[in-house]
């Protein structure tokens, strides 16, 4: 070494750049550094370098194992993926590392000018993509409120009645076409939210059934087009009604879903698996380590569990990596032709772990992949022991060509109280029928599985409600979307449909309103549900000529008289002029010209009129985020209706507020 | 009836009469068909057809202008007008004689929905019972396809009017009554006893049934009912479970219904015997049969001792004996014979000449017939036979036996079958000349040039596939042969049940096992989007090249059949030549109509590859079809009577 370091002496001595050499696996601290090195002040006195500047520093501040694997890439002469950077001074130096004679050389290059171009790059880049988040948060409300003309007058269109079949059909459609635009435009939004950390959930009671219906509604006819076996699994559900945001698990869902069926090619299979149990007693141990004992079952943390497999065209090791990554796709041959932002699963993972859950996924190239997303849930009160007493010596007979899966609808029956058969051909169900009949113990319902039944469906089921008259409960079991095979089964006498999977709440609840009590019971409901709004009076407040007269019109069905303001100032000034409680409501627009709904709403709370403060002011946005909610109520508002306008909560919501009769 | 539907029975009896084998004869008084050339018997064959298909014609028309305007709206009928459907429906079935079965189930049909709305009670049960007679017949001919089409319906009529016991006593028509316990009896009939649980729950179905016609309450409530001649159908039917025991052989499974199948075996022997007695007769060799069948179930006696008893009984025939029981014995003997044989190998070959004997005694029996002698209740006896046929390898074969015995007792059907056979050979060859390499999926001919070697193994391959394609015919020769009018739908689905009853019959001997996969798939596209059965699979065939050949030319050549008997053609009935369906002089004219509607469906229903070969080849396959017609003509006409060769 003696002999060497002479000649490296000779050699660094003089050179222009910072040199030092490190011995291997010995002390932090350089054994040498030449002149360069030397004026730049960096010292190789002492070996506790947590007060020094520069490369020693660098090299002490590295972690043994750090410092490992730079010795091997210095040995190996391979490239270190990282950039090594340090601050000497106020000058950034690159350190590279090369081996010599089993020691590591460390050269120091000046890239200051390279390092503060990099840096105003980079500070545009992050301008640039602020300007983006901001630009589309204020286009959220351009795009949107022509969806909302859309929205509402397909739904006006669709409560005509003697409208014919296609055209139902047609604006059918076009409803859920719309409605899935508004899920595209929210797809940009919602990143746009995320990056800036706005996004806040909505949580609330939501049925898993529910939940499953919409999301298979959107994506078996999806799966159905590219000729791909499409498969639900439900595990161990012990909970059907949750709490939690169900928009944005909806959202999860179809994310994962259409992205398998996306990439997996025609003839494939996409399997969905869901589960929601009981956290082990090991597993619920609260933050400080102690146990949670003593909680009750609606108390018991749950994990929601939603695995979705495919046989697609999977992904790379190396995608893999950043397959969560905004805007990444997959770029390869085989992707090139498939539609898409890149932020779906950017998406996913940014809400899933905004639940507090979190995501993984298992893929090779040419076999498929497999998404899992476990988020953790709460129970909320399960309702249909209510109609145990309904359904107590029902009983119930099933036909499903599977026997597996009527043996589930069979458990789920005797679960909620009721004796069910199961049966798997039409032979064996008129079998039932009849021996039913000689026995004396009629059916209550019948329950069919429109699945490879094995016989001509329709025809069968028209034979058995010919059978059995008009008042027995005939029910489908189905995975399609209800809308589209209704006319097909109702005309053959089918009373109600099921969608597939079964959960029990739903099961319970659709046969419950066969029951005596729960026709009863629907009677009084729908006794309860006309509406009279005859004689109220609203002001509606709206600059959009066109929303204001699908508004218009929605409220007028409901027998409301309706005064129209365009502007804020215009209904400033309508209710300052009108006499005290002359109207009964305002439906107040939020981004409107002259002046704008939250300062129209503060005017109008500031007149000096008694009546005006408890006068309920309505807000109307298409921005329907959460802080845009609070907005309005801190303008003293006292409710938020998001836009297109949903006739049901407008309704329910002037049920809510609006002053009694004689108030 | 109304005179449109007396009118319709009239024609439909004529139609069957034109079509009947016994209108052959042109003078009854000077010319028999042992005298008439095969120009005459074609000559005359022709006309009946022609004159059939007019009336068939009418008979649509008749229905169209009158009967389907009171079915669609059937709620509003007058009640007159109920009573005459009712009284037209019942000629149109009458027992198992049928008319016209399709026609009387959906009449019974519609006057269940008009009993439904109007509430009528009696009328309903009633309609019911009839319904599900309608529907019992319509599973019955497709018996030879295993398919059940129509079980469960019939169980959930019967099984509505059968309900209505639950309110007897507010029943006060006896003959409604007597409805009741019919239908629940009946309900029985909607099982299989092709398997365990249809077999359980007919066992069921009988033994509810005979305790509510053996509980004294509802004799006394209604003793006017023929209650024994109730319980005597109700034995006879727990008989039919012999077939279940066959198929179920001596297990532990059959042990409870063996007892029970004796006790109705003697009940039912008894019954005949007190008959035969009454006539001054025997007792008939069927019923001596199944008591002996029975005594074999219930562990009296083996299968050798049965078999022996069989002979004796076969031994007894008269051959000249073409009565009920003479057929029986005759035909009955043989089929049973075979099917208890088949499941043991040893006795097979002991019995090996017995089997052969009792078949060339069936042909012939057969051919001893003159033509007007033969008739549904024959062909149905040679379809059994031919469904549970033993082959030895030097011994008569299932193929000639159904192509020369049970084909050939069909002129019009056996032409068919040549014509297709010598079509597909032809198509066959020329594409072995011209484009081998279509053939080269065929086990054994991986190239062109091992299909050129094996030229003549595949032309004799095709021509047989082709011959024996439309086997399945048989088993719905009540259609296809003596068409009364235009089919409805539900005709439509048994008529393509045949393709099952095809590949059944085939599948089961070894001379006809290669052709089974093509009697099953010929009806199916080429592009697997249409045709039937949905359940052929093309990748399963390794003779699907030949089964695409088949496709066309049994298509083509049906087609032209179906042209020739279009109004346009009838003109030239008078034709004194020979012809076959079609006239002779016209068979460009028919082949190029033909040949333009197959080569329109090229690449969807027919291989594209077949129907270029065929359009390629027009030319010479006129004068082709034209000698092999003639030749199949003559070649049917001599069939008919001749003896299948020992």
């Amino acid at each position: 070494m003696g002999e060497g370091r002479e000649q490296w002496n000779l050699v660094w001595d003089e050179a222009d750049a910072p040199v030092l050499l490190f011995v291997r696996g010995e002390s932090a601290a350089p054994v040498y550094e030449n002149k360069a090195a030397h004026a730049l002040g960096v010292s190789v006195c002492g070996s506790d370098s947590s007060n020094g500047n520069g490369c020693c520093l660098l090299w002490a501040s590295m972690s043994g194992e750090e410092r490992q694997a730079l010795a091997r890439e210095a040995a190996e002469e391979t490239h270190s993926t990282k950039p090594v950077l340090c601050l000497i001074g106020k000058a950034v130096y690159s350190a590279a590392f090369f081996s010599w004679r089993g020691e590591i050389v460390c050269t120091l290059q000046d890239v200051t000018g390279y390092y503060q171009e990099n840096q105003r790059i980079i500070n545009e880049a992050v301008l640039a993509s602020q300007a983006k988040t901001n630009f589309l948060s204020e286009m959220s409300h351009d795009i949107r409120t022509p969806m909302n003309a859309i929205v509402g007058m397909t739904e006006i269109a669709l409560k005509q009645q003697h409208l014919s079949g296609k055209v139902r059909e047609c604006l059918k459609k076009i409803q859920i076409a719309s409605g899935t635009m508004m899920e595209l435009l929210n797809d940009v939004l919602d990143m746009s939210r995320i990056e800036s950390g706005r996004v806040l959930l909505q949580m609330g009671p939501l049925e898993i059934a529910d939940l499953l219906h919409e999301v298979l509604v959107v994506v078996r006819p999806l799966a159905k087009k590219k000729q791909i076996h499409f498969l639900v699994r439900t595990g161990v559900i012990d909970c059907e009604r949750i709490v939690g945001d169900v928009i944005r698990l909806k959202q999860i869902c179809n994310n994962l879903l259409s992205n398998a069926v996306k990439f997996t090619p025609e003839g494939g299979k996409v399997e969905l698996y869901v589960e929601i149990c009981r956290q082990r007693k090991a597993e619920r141990k609260t933050a400080d380590g102690s146990s949670a004992a003593g909680l009750t079952v609606l108390d018991t943390p749950l994990q929601m569990t939603l695995q979705v497999r495919d046989t697609g065209i999977g992904m790379s090791q190396e995608f893999l990596r950043k397959v969560f990554d905004p805007f990444e796709r997959e770029q390869n041959s085989t992707v090139s032709g498939i539609q898409g932002t890149g932020l779906g699963m950017a998406i996913t993972k940014n809400l899933t772990e905004l639940m507090g859950g979190s995501i993984s996924v298992d893929s090779r190239q040419g076999e498929g992949s497999c998404f899992t997303v476990r988020i953790p849930a709460r129970a909320t009160e399960e309702r249909e022991d209510a109609h145990r007493e309904a359904f107590c010596g029902k009983r119930v007979l099933v036909f499903d060509s599977s026997a597996q899966r009527g043996k589930a609808a069979e458990e789920l029956l005797r679960e909620l109280g009721m004796e069910a058969d199961c049966v798997q051909s039409a032979d064996d169900v008129v079998c039932a029928i009849n021996d039913a009949m000689f026995a004396g113990r009629d059916y209550f319902a019948f329950l069919a599985a429109e699945r490879d039944p094995g016989v001509e469906l329709l025809s069968f089921l028209r034979s058995i409600r010919e059978r059995m008259g008009s008042e027995f409960p005939m029910l489908l079991m189905s995975e399609n979307d209800w809308s589209q095979i209704e006319y097909m089964y109702t005309s053959v006498g089918v009373d109600a449909f099921i969608p597939v999977p079964l959960f029990r709440s739903r099961l319970s609840s659709c046969l419950f309103a066969f029951t005596e009590a729960g026709r009863h019971s629907r009677q009084q409901e729908e006794q309860g549900m006309v509406r009279d709004f005859g004689g109220k009076r609203v002001l509606l407040v709206e600059d959009n000529e066109l929303n204001r007269e699908i508004a218009g019109e929605m409220l007028e069905e409901a027998s409301i008289r309706v005064e129209m303001a365009v502007n804020g100032q215009e209904a400033v000034r309508m209710v300052e002029r009108s006499a005290p409680y002359y109207y009964e409501m305002i439906l107040m627009d939020i981004q409107m010209p002259v002046l704008n709904g939250l300062d129209a709403a503060r005017a109008i709370r500031k007149l000096p009129r008694e009546d005006v403060q408890q006068l309920p002011i309505i807000a109307m946005t298409a921005n329907a985020f959460l802080e845009d909610v609070k907005n309005s109520l801190d303008a003293g508002m006292n409710a938020h209706l998001s836009k297109p306008l949903d006739m049901e909560q407008v309704f329910s919501c002037m049920e809510k507020y609006m002053r009694r009769p004689g108030k | 009836m109304r005179p449109y539907q007396e009118t319709y029975v009239a024609q439909n009896k004529e139609i069957r009469s034109l079509l009947d084998a016994a209108s052959m004869s042109p003078n009854p008084d000077t010319t028999t068909e042992n005298t008439m050339t095969s120009g005459q018997f074609w000559s005359i064959r022709r006309r009946h057809r022609f004159r059939a298909q007019v009336l068939a014609d009418a008979n649509t028309e008749l229905l169209r202008q009158n009967l389907m305007p009171v079915l669609d709206d059937i709620i509003s009928a007058p009640e007159e007008e109920i009573r005459e459907l009712d009284d037209f429906a019942d000629h149109l079935l009458v027992g198992a004689r049928q008319l016209d079965l399709v026609l009387n189930y959906m009449i019974r049909a519609a006057l269940v929905t008009y009993a439904r709305k109007w509430e009528k009670r009696d009328m309903l049960i009633r309609e019911l019972y009839q319904m599900g007679m309608a529907l019992f017949y319509m599973q019955s001919t497709i018996t030879y396809s295993s398919q059940v089409l129509y079980s469960w319906k019939m169980s959930l009529v019967f099984g509505e009017a059968a309900s209505y016991i639950r309110m007897y006593d507010a029943i006060e028509d006896i003959e409604t009554r007597g409805y009741i316990h019919r239908a629940m009896g009946n309900l029985a009939l909607a099982y299989s006893w092709n398997d365990e649980e249809g077999a359980r729950r007919k066992i069921q179905a009988i033994r509810r049934s005979m305790q509510i016609l053996s509980d004294p309450v509802y004799r006394e409530k209604t003793p006017s009912l023929p209650w024994e001649l109730y319980i005597e159908k109700s034995h006879r039917e727990r008989i039919t479970a012999m077939g279940y025991l066959r198929m179920m052989g001596n297990t532990e499974h059959v042990q409870d219904v063996v007892s029970e199948v004796l006790e109705s075996t003697v009940y039912v022997r008894e019954k005949e015997l007190e008959k035969s007695r009454k006539r001054g007769k025997s007792l008939a060799i069927r019923w001596l049969a199944q008591y002996e069948i029975a005594q074999y179930h219930c562990g009296i006696f083996s299968l050798g001792h049965l078999l022996g008893e069989l002979e004796k009984l076969y031994v007894k025939r008269n051959s000249k004996d073409i009565t009920f029981d003479g057929i029986e014995t005759n035909l009955f003997i043989p089929a049973i014979y075979s099917q208890y044989l088949r499941g043991d190998e040893a006795l097979r070959h002991q019995k090996k000449q017995v089997v052969q004997y009792m078949y060339h005694g069936a042909a012939r029996y057969v051919r001893s017939m003159s033509f007007d002698q033969l008739d549904a209740k024959i062909s149905r006896n040679l379809t059994e036979i031919s469904l549970v046929f033993i082959e030895y390898p030097d011994g008569l074969l299932l193929k000639d036996f159904l192509v020369e015995l049970v084909a050939s007792r069909h002129p019009e059907l056996y032409v068919e079958f040549l014509m297709t056979g010598k079509l597909t050979h032809f198509l066959a060859e020329r594409i072995i000349e011209s484009h081998p390499e279509f053939l080269t999926s065929l086990p054994g001919c991986e190239s062109a040039e091992q299909v050129r070697k094996q030229k003549e193994k595949i032309l004799h391959f095709a021509y047989e596939a082709g011959l024996l394609a439309e086997t399945g015919l048989l088993s719905v020769t009540h259609l296809v042969e003596i068409p009364v009018r235009s089919w409805f739908e539900e005709e439509k689905r048994i008529y393509e049940t045949h393709v099952y009853a095809g590949r059944n019959i085939l599948a089961e001997c070894e001379s006809t096992k290669r052709y089974a996969q093509t009697a099953f798939g010929y009806h199916r596209y080429y592009n697997e989007r249409g045709g039937y059965p949905e359940a052929y699979s093309r990748r399963e065939n390794e003779y699907q090249a030949i089964t695409d050949i088949v496709s066309a030319a049994s298509c083509l050549i049906r087609r032209m059949k179906r042209l020739g008997l279009s109004a346009k053609y009838r003109s030239s009935a008078e034709t004194e030549q020979p012809v076959f369906a079609v006239d002779f002089v016209r068979v460009r004219e028919l082949f190029s109509k033909a040949l333009a509607e197959v080569c329109a469906q090229s690449g969807t229903r027919f291989s594209p590859d077949v129907a270029a070969c065929l359009a390629e080849n027009a030319e010479p396959l006129v004068p082709y079809l034209q000698t092999s017609l003639q030749e199949a003509c003559c070649r049917a006409y001599e069939m008919i009577g001749k003896v299948l060769e020992e």
